[in-house]
C-alpha cells in the first residue's frame, strides 16, 4: 500500500515470497492462523509506512476529532483492520468463501436492476473488501461485470495472488492498456449490450475528470466520469460497499442512485455518491482504505 | 450528402453540444486543444452521430483526427460510404 511522491500507487508492500508463505499459512492453517500472523507483520508497515500514518491520522481527526493516545491507537487499529480485510480478500478469492457468512441490504432490487438487461454503472468504493461480493452478483446476474481498476501489484505479488485465486467472476479493465478514446468506446460498448462496469468512486486516475465535493467538512476531488457516461447512455447508476461487520462476516450494501439524463446531472449523481459513501464511512470508520492525504490539492 | 452542409451542421450541433462559441469551431480548429474537447466528449460525439446518421464510429476512426475539418472528412466519407 505504498505511495511514491505525492500520489497513491495501490500497490502492497511485500514481495512474492511473503505472500507465498501468507497464502500457504490461509490454505493450510486457515484464516485464523492468518489472522494471528498479522501481529508480526502489521507493526511493520506502521512503523516504516510514515506517510500512510500521517494520512490515516489525518483522517481520524477529521472524522472523529481525536487526539494524542485515542487517535494513534484508532490508527495502529485502521491498519489492523485493513490487514484482516486483505486477509479476508485472499480468501474469498480463493475459494474459501464458505468460510465466512455474507448478508445483504437492497439486494432483490439490485438484482431486479441486474436482470432487466440494461446496462448498469456500479460505482463501489475503497471501503471494506468490494471483491468479496463480486462473485455473487456477477454470477447472479448472469452478465458480464467488468471493473476499471489499476494493476498496481508488483509482478511477483501478482504472479503469487493469481495462482492463489481462481477463475474472476470478472474482467478487469486495467487504464493505460488503450487509450482514453478507446477505452470510452470500450466502456459504452459494454452498457450497450447491457454489461455492468464497475468502477471505485473514490478515487481517480491521472488525468480524469473529477470534481471538488464536500466529504466530511472538507471538499476533496472525486472522479466524474461514471456520471458522464451514465447520463449519456441513460444507465441506471448504483452503489455497492461491501463491509465487514465481524469475524469472517460482512454485509453488502447496494443502493439506487438518481436518474442522470443529462450531462447537466453529473455534479448530482457526485454529490449523491458521495453522501452516500460518507454515511458508510461514518457507520464503518476503519473500513475507508485510502492511505494518502485525501483531502490535499481540492 | 454535400460536404458543406454537413460541416455546418456539424458545426451548429459541436456548438450546441458543447457549448463552444461557433466561431471558434473552424476547419483547422485543433478539437482537444483549441476546442478543449476531451475522451468523454468523443463518446458524445460517437453517441450524436449515431443518432443523427446512424453510423457507429469506432476509435480507429479517429485515427489521425485532430482538427475539426479532419473529423468533417471522415464523416463525410463514412456517410458516403454508408449510401
Amino acid at each position: 500500500m505504498g505511495g511514491k511522491g505525492g500520489g497513491w500507487t495501490g500497490r502492497s508492500q511485500g514481495n512474492g515470497l511473503g505472500y507465498a508463505i501468507f497464502i500457504w499459512t490461509l490454505r493450510h492453517g486457515g484464516v485464523g492462523v492468518a489472522y494471528s500472523l498479522l501481529w508480526l507483520v502489521v507493526p511493520f508497515y506502521v512503523v516504516f509506512s510514515r506517510r500512510a500514518y500521517r494520512a490515516v491520522a489525518l483522517y481520524y481527526r477529521r472524522l472523529l476529532a481525536l487526539q494524542g493516545l485515542r487517535l494513534h491507537a484508532r490508527v495502529w487499529g485502521h491498519f489492523f483492520s485493513f490487514a484482516r480485510t486483505l486477509v479476508d480478500r485472499v480468501a474469498i478469492r480463493a475459494g474459501m468463501e464458505n468460510r465466512f457468512s455474507f448478508a445483504f441490504s437492497n439486494y432483490s432490487e439490485f438484482l431486479a436492476a441486474l436482470d432487466s438487461g440494461q446496462g448498469l454503472v456500479l460505482q463501489s468504493a475503497h471501503v471494506g473488501c468490494w471483491d468479496a461480493g463480486a462473485g455473487f452478483f456477477a454470477r447472479a446476474g448472469a452478465k458480464r461485470l467488468f471493473m476499471l481498476q489499476m494493476q498496481a501489484e508488483r509482478a511477483d505479488v501478482q504472479r503469487q495472488l493469481d495462482r492463489a485465486y481462481r477463475a474472476a467472476d470478472f474482467t478487469v479493465l486495467a487504464p493505460g492498456e488503450c487509450d482514453a478514446l478507446e477505452r470510452m468506446l470500450q466502456i459504452k460498448g459494454i452498457l450497450e449490450k447491457g454489461g455492468v462496469l464497475a468502477l471505485m468512486g473514490d478515487r481517480y486516475l491521472p488525468g480524469e475528470a473529477r470534481m471538488a465535493i464536500p466529504f466530511l467538512g472538507k471538499e476533496a476531488h472525486f472522479p466524474v466520469n461514471a456520471y458522464h457516461i451514465a447520463a449519456r447512455m441513460r444507465c441506471p447508476v448504483w452503489y455497492y460497499f461491501a463491509v465487514r461487520e465481524g469475524r469472517a462476516k460482512y454485509r453488502f450494501i447496494f443502493v439506487e442512485g438518481p436518474k442522470l439524463n443529462a450531462p447537466r446531472d453529473v455534479l448530482e449523481g457526485a454529490r449523491n455518491y458521495v453522501e452516500q459513501l460518507e454515511g458508510v464511512v461514518r457507520t464503518y470508520p476503519d473500513q475507508w482504505f485510502n492511505f494518502y492525504d485525501f483531502w490535499a490539492n481540492a | 450528402m454535400e460536404y458543406n452542409q454537413l460541416y455546418q451542421e456539424c458545426r451548429e450541433i459541436i456548438s450546441e453540444e458543447f457549448e463552444i462559441d461557433v466561431t471558434l469551431i473552424t476547419e483547422g480548429a485543433h478539437l482537444r486543444d483549441r476546442l478543449g474537447l476531451d475522451s468523454l466528449d468523443f463518446v458524445d460525439i460517437v453517441v450524436l452521430v449515431q443518432e443523427r446518421w446512424g453510423i457507429a464510429l469506432q476509435s480507429n476512426d479517429f485515427q489521425g483526427v485532430e482538427t475539426f475539418g479532419h473529423f468533417c472528412h471522415m464523416l463525410h466519407a463514412r456517410i458516403e460510404a454508408k449510401g
